[in-house]
């Protein structure tokens, strides 16, 4: 690949300019807040209940740790916060303001508009702590609703019942939020398509602006995993999973929720800010155990060991550069993860950054799946076709 | 030394009997070795011998033996491959003998192969001492196991040691017995030089290393010496005995009676046959010994490097093993679905595997095999006759008169219980009823003809798993007999995949062809469109499958901001592909040309 154009290549000059220093960065935060009342069946996330001296020992740590990037909070503007877990909601007001000042006190600018979301779960909302979110500056919560039936609920391992979600959201309508996203999930064991589109249907009436769906994907480790293989739980059948899928788009789009990522949907102008911003490369930090960060083109991410991470009195010692871009890996990852988006990858977005055409860079693979109708072409733009979102995996892997 | 203080002899025993931890407690009783010399099992040198517990190559070590009459001995003990696809080579180390040890585990008694290696030493008019082996375990019936020695094999057990080679009880009791019960060789040291090649070894700074039994006269270093079979003649650069693992080069040579090895410069194990007579060129043998064979390869199959690249390193690992092993047959060959490769001849199934794990273990060689085959005889109308050994080679319908295929004589020694069932089995596999023998109240063997292709597909597999493991098989090639045979074609995606083709037996093929279709069918991974999977006999299809095409390969899931994490997912996934066969448009993984070969008995119960 040539690497020509990019970087004027003067003799005897080492002092390269590759691009105008940015006054101010725009950047996303990441808070991962690990603990939970009990780990779900299909969990692989980093996060375990934990007492009240561990939850003290990591909220100081955490506080910490945010402190500690003083001077990166002081040259960026923070475009979205999310505060994602583990179940974030089981904070205690108290230590949740004790939190959020110290983020707001550590920060230099925000963008006007902002989205700082929580990731709550529902029967551990009250009318304190949404009150209390609420103050300190939170503008969106999420919601793991998952499913609308208790007996699904119960069989992956869910805390909550359908009427804690109803009682949830109420009382955040109540605190003032009107931004809400809930998370639901379809392929899960004993779910029949119209089990599905009842959740669909249940989900909407509670009129959230925003909705993810994903597929359960049974990881290694987990109790689901287990249950799957011994048989003591049934998965859908592929065609069927698929079926469910179809249906999201379709149930979806009607009541007027655009689909613009493989699993989001969202109300026009309602898209989550903080999702995006991990499919256009723009920069994150990510705070807490086990959290990911992009910045500088670095790939880096904290320590998943939480004595670890709860003792070091070096916050910096906490993260590993895990990889460096290149222009080639940052070109990879352009495609791969703005095909994500329904809206798919510019070129002239593209050549603006690297200076040269996706289809100069990637003819064959580009060729070859417009052939094999996974992409298309729309105005400029690239994207996903209908089948290229069952498929995307196979996308992906050209560019990767 | 004198003759009569001489002592070549065998262990034979079935596999897991001891063979091996006896010959290692007879080494350290006679104290050629120090504690701290001894492996595990000195005789079995390879890793892979080890792990698979069977000796493959034939070696031999020379030892002394202080008795309680005083006097000093020398005790050869030449080691033997437990496994019938070596049973040549077994008939030679055994024919280097006077004696062997018969050892037979005494919580399980006589087997098959036992048997098979036993009547051997008879025929070759071998002093046999039976050994009851593992007398330590709860488990052990010496008295049951020496009464069916006696009933089945006919020996006399009233001398027979009772030991356990794993604890070394006994051992001196075994050792005493050789003295006493094997006799010592004869021969006249004065005669012509007659010296029986019972195996050899490539060594890259002597050449062939020939591991011989003299019978008649003497060799010497400086000799010029003749290989009667393989008509080459050699000067004597060395030679001398073996000690434990090192080789004693010996001024006076070996005369009549002793077993020792040299060398002389050759470069090809081909020219040193087992069973080969050596002799001296200047006053030769009037005939050489007898029982000399050239032994012609009877399972072949396609050998592919699963990365078409490392075919250059396939073809000299394959050189490399063929120094050492001179059964093994390869030439080069293509095939459509797998590229460059080999068809390789071997002596039997356990050979194949055998080579198949040396070149993954000691030459880290991915390999794609085809399934195994016999070599037919394929008589044309034009009255030519040519011997198949790779499917597709098989002329058209219209040229072929008739063909034949290798039937063997199949011994096979079961509980009887197990009877019936093994006798449902062997007629499923085409197998003719010879004769039952009732070798004590709870034993028998069953004789049968038998078809070598039915053998070598799954036989050994279904033999064990319908007897819980107690049936032991023994067989020998007979002849060739006409049969009304065919050739199988899979087809993936309306294309004929050469490598999956096999010849058959008419009245398998659809069943077969069926069952094939469904492996494929769960090998290949969905594609973006649909995949036929056909069987066919002459473009007839017989059975069909599909492979249903891709509907869902998204990983909808964000994993937070952890890129790098969904990054090594597609990473590890497009890897996977990378290993897949290209065939048409269709990707083909390694373990869909392996599942031709696999065990049908899973689908039968």
């Amino acid at each position: 690949m040539s690497m020509a154009g990019e970087i004027p290549a003067v003799s005897g000059d080492t002092t390269w300019i590759t691009c105008e220093p940015t006054a101010v960065r725009s950047l996303g935060v990441y808070i991962h807040y690990p603990f939970c009342v009990r780990k779900c069946a299909y969990c692989d996330f980093l996060s375990a209940p934990g007492d009240d001296a561990a939850r003290k020992a990591y909220l100081e740590a955490l506080i910490r740790e945010i402190r500690g990037q003083k001077s990166l909070f002081e040259e960026s503007v923070i475009r979205s916060v999310f505060i994602g877990g583990g179940t974030p909601s089981l904070m205690e007001p108290d230590e949740f303001a004790e939190l959020a000042s110290a983020l707001r006190g550590t920060a230099g600018d925000w963008e006007a508009d902002a989205e700082w979301t929580i990731e709550a779960n529902p029967g551990t909302v009250t009318q304190d702590k949404a009150r209390c979110w609420r103050e300190q500056g939170v503008n969106r919560v999420s919601m793991g609703m998952q499913a609308s039936q208790d007996r699904l609920l119960r069989r992956i391992g869910r805390i909550h019942v359908m009427e804690d979600v109803r009682q949830s959201v109420r009382i955040l309508r109540e605190a003032g939020f009107d931004n809400l996203n809930l998370d639901l999930m379809m392929g899960l064991p004993d779910q029949s398509r119209e089990d599905w589109q009842e959740t669909l249907r249940e989900a909407l009436a509670l009129e959230p602006t925003h909705l993810s769906c994903y597929s359960l994907i049974v990881e290694d480790g987990t109790p689901l995993k287990n249950m799957v293989e011994s048989g003591q739980m049934l998965l859908p059948d592929e065609d069927t999973e698929r079926e469910m899928y179809a249906d999201t788009i379709r149930i979806l789009d009607a009541a007027g929720y655009k689909q613009y990522e493989i699993s989001n949907f969202a109300e026009p102008g309602r898209e989550s800010r903080h999702n995006l911003s991990y499919w256009d490369l723009s920069e994150y930090i990510g705070l807490g155990l086990g959290a990911s960060s992009y910045l500088d083109g670095r790939r880096i991410k904290n320590t998943s060991d939480l004595r670890q991470y709860i003792k070091e009195e070096h916050p910096e010692r906490l993260a590993v550069v895990e990889e460096t871009l290149n222009r080639q890996d940052r070109m990879s990852e352009w495609m791969f993860l703005g095909l994500r988006k329904t809206a798919g990858v510019s070129d002239t977005d593209f050549k603006e950054m690297f200076g040269q055409s996706f289809d100069e860079i990637y003819p064959e693979q580009i060729a070859k799946l417009l052939w094999d109708g996974l992409l298309e072409r729309k105005a400029g733009r690239l994207c996903l076709t209908r089948r290229g979102l069952d498929l995307a995996n196979i996308v992906f892997e050209a560019f990767v | 030394m004198i003759q009569k203080n001489i002592r070549n002899f065998s262990i034979i025993a079935h596999i897991d009997h001891g063979k091996s931890t006896l010959a290692d407690r007879i080494i350290e009783k006679t104290g050629l070795l120090t504690q701290r010399e001894m492996q595990d099992q000195v005789l079995d040198n390879m890793e892979l011998e080890r792990e698979r517990g069977i000796t493959i190559k034939a070696q031999a070590v020379r030892l002394i033996y202080h008795a309680k009459d005083g006097q000093e001995y020398i005790f050869n003990l030449i080691d033997t491959p437990g496994h019938v696809d070596f049973n040549y080579e077994v008939s030679r180390s055994l024919a280097a003998c006077e004696g062997a040890l018969l050892v037979v585990d005494s919580t399980q008694g006589v087997e098959a192969q036992t048997l098979a290696n036993c009547y051997l030493a008879l025929d070759h008019n071998l002093e046999i001492l039976p050994v009851i082996n593992k007398i330590d375990l709860i488990s052990a019936d010496p008295d049951r196991v020496k009464q069916e020695i006696e009933d089945i094999i006919g020996l006399d057990t009233e001398k027979a040691p009772l030991i356990s080679a794993k604890t070394g009880q006994n051992i001196d009791e075994v050792l005493e017995k050789i003295v006493e019960c094997l006799p010592p060789p004869e021969g006249d040291p004065d005669a012509p030089l007659q010296a029986l090649i019972f195996d050899s070894l490539y060594d890259s700074y002597r050449g062939v290393i020939v591991f011989i039994r003299v019978k008649e006269g003497r060799i010497r270093k400086g000799m010029r010496i003749r290989l009667m079979a393989a008509g080459k003649e050699y000067d004597v650069v060395e030679a001398g005995y073996m000690g434990a693992g090192t080789l004693m080069p010996s001024e006076e040579g070996l005369s009549a009676g002793e077993v020792g090895y040299f060398t002389a410069s050759i470069k090809e194990v081909s020219h040193t046959r087992v069973g080969d007579t050596v002799t001296d060129a200047a006053r030769p043998a009037a005939e050489p010994l007898p029982g000399y064979k050239e032994v012609q390869p009877m399972v072949y199959c396609g050998m592919y490097p699963a990365d078409g690249s490392h075919y250059p390193d396939l073809r000299d690992a394959l050189e490399k093993l063929k120094l050492n092993d001179a059964s093994l047959h390869f030439e080069a060959e293509t095939s459509k679905a797998l590229g460059f490769g080999f068809r390789c001849g071997f002596l039997g199934l356990l050979h194949m595997e055998i080579i198949e794990e040396r070149l993954d273990r000691e030459f880290n060689l991915d390999l794609i095999t085809t399934a195994p085959g016999v070599v037919y005889r394929v008589y044309k109308t034009n009255g030519e006759m040519i011997e198949l050994s790779n499917p597709a080679d098989l002329p058209d319908a219209g040229e072929i008169s008739y063909m034949e295929e290798p039937m063997v004589k199949a011994e096979i020694m079961l509980p009887t219980e197990y009877i019936g069932t093994i006798m449902k089995l062997c007629q499923d596999r085409r197998g003719v009823y010879v004769s039952t023998e009732y070798v004590e109240n709870t034993r028998a063997i069953l004789h049968y003809r038998m078809p070598l292709n039915e053998i070598i597909y799954d036989f050994f597999d279904a033999l064990k798993s319908r007897s819980r493991g107690y049936a032991s098989l023994d067989y020998e090639l007979e002849s060739y007999e006409r049969s009304s045979l065919v050739r199988l074609d899979m087809l993936i995606n309306r294309e004929p995949v050469d490598a999956l083709s096999f010849i058959v037996h008419e009245s398998k093929a659809y069943e077969r062809g069926r069952r094939i279709a469904e492996r494929l069918k769960d090998e290949i991974p969905r594609h973006l469109f649909e995949i036929p999977i056909q069987a066919a006999i002459g473009g007839k299809v017989i059975a069909r499958e599909t492979v249903k095409a891709m509907r869902k390969d998204v990983l909808a899931k964000c994993y937070g901001g952890d890129i790098t994490r969904k990054k090594k997912l597609l990473e590890k996934q497009k890897e996977g592909k990378k290993r897949m066969r290209q065939f048409g448009e269709v990707e083909i993984p390694q373990a869909a040309f392996m599942s031709v070969l696999k065990f049908d008995e899973d689908d039968k119960t």
